[in-house]
């Protein structure tokens, strides 16, 4: 089956599609998020950082600046006092020291004496200011200090002090001031220079961590290096993962369920009925219906064929019942019906005592507008709807009163009413009394028994005279030997229709085999 | 001030410094002759005040030493023990005296070079002498004032000024006018309170121009006054 090969393939790809752009949009979303999370969670760190770092060095610088500027007696209690209270101002500041060139004559704080007597300076700037950053040779009691002289003053600092502010917790942070690693927290902590690595968040699978690298440049290149196990950075951000991977799965089964639902649809036959019908790929025969006297035709029976894409045929025994269950037959009949207006209106209008029977169901009667959809397509070309017989079958009649009305007013607008497939359903004769209706379809079964002259026939006997004796036309399916012809003329049968008169032909097979007819006929009447 | 100037990078100074190079270079071969192989009598290497003056040389404070022979003498006498800064020190030493000095000269137009532990000051001449004057002109006071102040508390160096003349005029009169000029300027600075056994006085002339070219540029950056601050080490 070429559509539903088609069709499963085309389902099968969306769905697959559908789940992997999810699966996609789900992992983007939460990697983007979480980044975005971590990048603007360590530059608020590396800012606070940042301008903690450059507060301290600006302070330090002009704190010096201002002791060499106070002009005290050096070494005296004023210098000593005023050189105390610039420490203790900050917690950072771990000593402040007046020199005479390469001699400290006096000082406050931890750092006594001549110990702090670095060998190189890592900057000398234009300004005087000379600084040597925390290292080995800085290192007093432990601790690696930041050292900074200008003019007679000096003062240490323990960078520690100033990563320590409570919101490095739970990760490895690194300080670099001019390129110059200046803090770690912890102290010990091995952390890449900022030069190895890029700016913002980056994932070091092989060691299992999070670097993330932020750079200020406000007065100083101030770079944060910020190290993290990886398993941190997934406890933080789990609950959005979570929260995304719920809301990924509801997304995929939603759209598993839509493109379920949508196969299953679209692979019934119900659909592909519908869109037969909505590319009109339905046809319609017509198998004329005769006079058995003389063979004339009086009529046709419109059948609707559905040949399908793959050449395959389908049965309206199979494809009626489906769109009756489906609710959409009355589709299907008005179908039909546009069609005989269209094909054979014509001829329909020209000859009033022609009429062309049109199979009409439960749901047409019960649910359908039938009665105005054949006034509206009949008007437009102009036939009588005498020229339409309805067929209809037993079942469709047993006990819907809905059903005997819309029979009612239909035979009152003009339309004569026939029972198809009779014999086939309840097959009770006492129905026939109570329905109203002008004729009698006699079903193909007890035509094909004629020959064998078995028990069907006396039964086909006894509905040919409870025909008669209701008034009923009848009207013989499925004669296919003229013998049967002979037979059921005898018993007072006056139409009949079947191969041996003709098989369903095209609109056009058919009028050109109405014309041939017609010319008959007016050759027998001459 | 603001300590966000751009930082004095060694290494580029080390680049520019070139000429100053050359002249360590001359210096350090100098210094590790023995004391015993020098010769007191080479060129015109005297001591201003315990000997006779060179014939160009001008009546200077006693104390300073003129000639490169005399210096080399000078620094040798320096180099004490009690006198002289410890391994230990004299990085420590160097920085910060370069610190103190950039501080002092900030805003000026005298550079300032560094060569290992060695300070080198390049003042142009412009900014010093008017043209075929001794006189330091009255702007150039307050900076080299400052530079003494530096120079008298950082006091374990050897502070050597260099005249520098143009290319223009006779030789020997460049060389004696530029002999003269750095007598003068290290006489100012023993008057500003730099002991004057720390200093010396060498006149170049012509002989060292920082710029090789002749062109106007190069004159102007030929005519000037070096001053270089040795610290005293024990190892010398």
């Amino acid at each position: 089956m070429i559509r539903r090969d088609r069709l499963l393939w085309r389902v099968s790809l969306a769905a697959l599609a559908g789940v992997l752009v999810l699966f996609g949009a789900l992992g983007v979303y939460v990697r983007n998020e979480s980044l975005a999370a971590e990048e603007q969670r360590l530059e608020r760190l590396a800012r606070s950082l940042g301008v903690t770092v450059e507060n301290a060095i600006i302070s330090a610088r002009d704190t010096l600046d201002r002791l060499n500027g106070l002009g005290l007696e050096p070494c005296s209690d004023a210098h000593l006092a005023a050189m105390q209270n610039a420490a203790f101002a900050r917690s950072h500041i771990r000593a402040i020291g007046y020199w005479q060139a390469a001699e400290r004559l006096c000082g406050v704080g931890l750092v006594r004496g001549t110990e702090l007597m670095p060998q190189r300076a890592d900057r000398i700037y234009e300004s005087g200011v000379v600084a040597w950053w925390p290292g080995p040779q800085t290192e007093v009691g432990g601790v690696q200090l930041f050292l900074m002289r200008y003019g007679e003053h000096d003062v240490a600092m323990d960078p520690a002090m100033l990563l320590d502010t409570g919101v490095v917790e739970a990760l490895q942070a690194g300080l670099w001031v001019e390129n110059l690693p200046m803090a770690a927290y912890p102290a010990d902590a091995e952390l890449p220079s900022p030069d190895s690595i890029p700016p913002g968040v980056t994932f070091d699978a092989e060691h299992g961590r999070v670097i993330s690298r932020f750079s200020l440049g406000t007065v100083f290149p101030i770079d944060i290096v910020a190290v993290e196990p990886i398993a941190n950075f997934r406890d933080r951000y789990l609950p959005m993962v979570i929260m995304a991977t719920v809301l990924g799965l509801l997304l995929i089964g939603s759209w598993i369920y839509l493109v379920l639902r949508y196969s299953r649809h679209q692979l019934s036959l119900g659909s592909e009925l519908r869109e037969a019908i909505a590319q009109k790929r339905l046809v319609v025969r017509y198998q004329p219906i005769v006079e058995l006297s003389d063979s004339r035709c009086v009529g046709a029976e419109a059948l609707v064929r559905w040949r399908r894409d793959s050449g395959h045929t389908i049965s309206p025994d199979i494809f009626i019942p489906v769109a009756e269950a489906e609710g959409f037959l009355p589709e299907i009949t008005r179908y039909v019906l546009h069609a005989v207006a269209t094909d054979i209106g014509r001829l329909l209008r020209d000859e009033s005592d022609f009429a062309i029977s049109l199979n009409v169901s439960r749901q047409d009667l019960e649910e359908g507008d039938l009665e105005r959809v054949l006034s509206d397509e009949l008007d437009a070309v102009g036939v009588a709807p005498s020229s339409i017989s309805l067929e209809i079958t037993e079942r469709a009649l047993v006990g819907s009163e809905a059903a005997l009305r819309a029979i009612h007013d239909l035979r009152k607008r003009g339309h004569r009413v026939a029972i198809d497939d009779f014999g086939t359903g309840y097959s009770s004769l006492s129905y026939l009394e109570a329905f109203e209706i002008d004729s009698l379809k006699i079903d193909k079964a007890f035509v094909d028994a004629i020959e064998t002259e078995t028990v069907t026939s006396s039964v086909i006997s006894h509905v040919i005279e409870m025909a008669h004796s209701l008034d009923l036309d009848i009207v013989a399916e499925g004669i296919e030997h003229a013998h049967q012809a002979a037979w059921l003329l005898e018993k007072g049968v006056a139409h009949g229709q079947g191969f041996l008169y003709g098989k369903p032909l095209s609109a056009r097979q058919f009028l050109s085999y109405h014309r041939t007819d017609r010319g008959n006929d007016l050759d027998s009447d001459d | 001030m603001r300590v966000t100037e751009q930082p004095n990078r060694r290494r580029q100074s080390t680049l520019l410094a070139v000429p100053l190079l050359a002249v360590a270079l001359w210096l350090g071969a100098c210094g590790y002759k023995p004391l015993s192989e020098t010769r007191p009598d080479a060129e015109s290497g005297t001591v201003a005040g315990t000997a006779v003056p060179p014939a160009s040389g001008p009546t200077v404070s006693t104390g300073i030493a003129v000639g490169e022979e005399a210096r080399k003498n000078r620094y040798a006498t320096l180099a004490r023990p009690e006198n002289a800064l410890s391994p230990d020190e004299i990085g420590y030493f160097a920085d910060v005296h370069e610190g103190r000095l950039r501080q002092a000269l900030a805003g000026t137009s005298i550079r300032i070079q560094r060569v290992g532990d060695r300070l080198l000051l390049t003042i142009p001449g412009r900014l010093s002498f008017d043209t075929d004057s001794t006189h330091i002109i009255d702007a150039a006071r307050p900076a080299l004032a400052g530079i003494a102040a530096v120079l008298v508390e950082f006091d374990k160096t050897l502070v050597s000024v260099f005249g520098h003349t143009d290319n223009r005029g006779d030789p020997g009169y460049n060389q004696a006018l530029s002999e003269k000029r750095a007598i003068s300027v290290a006489r100012f600075l023993a008057e500003e309170g730099v002991a004057t056994e720390r200093l010396a006085g060498i006149g170049y002339g012509q002989r060292r121009p920082a710029l090789e070219e002749d062109s106007a540029r190069a004159r102007t950056a030929n005519r000037r006054i070096e001053i270089l601050i040795e610290p005293i080490s024990a190892d010398w």
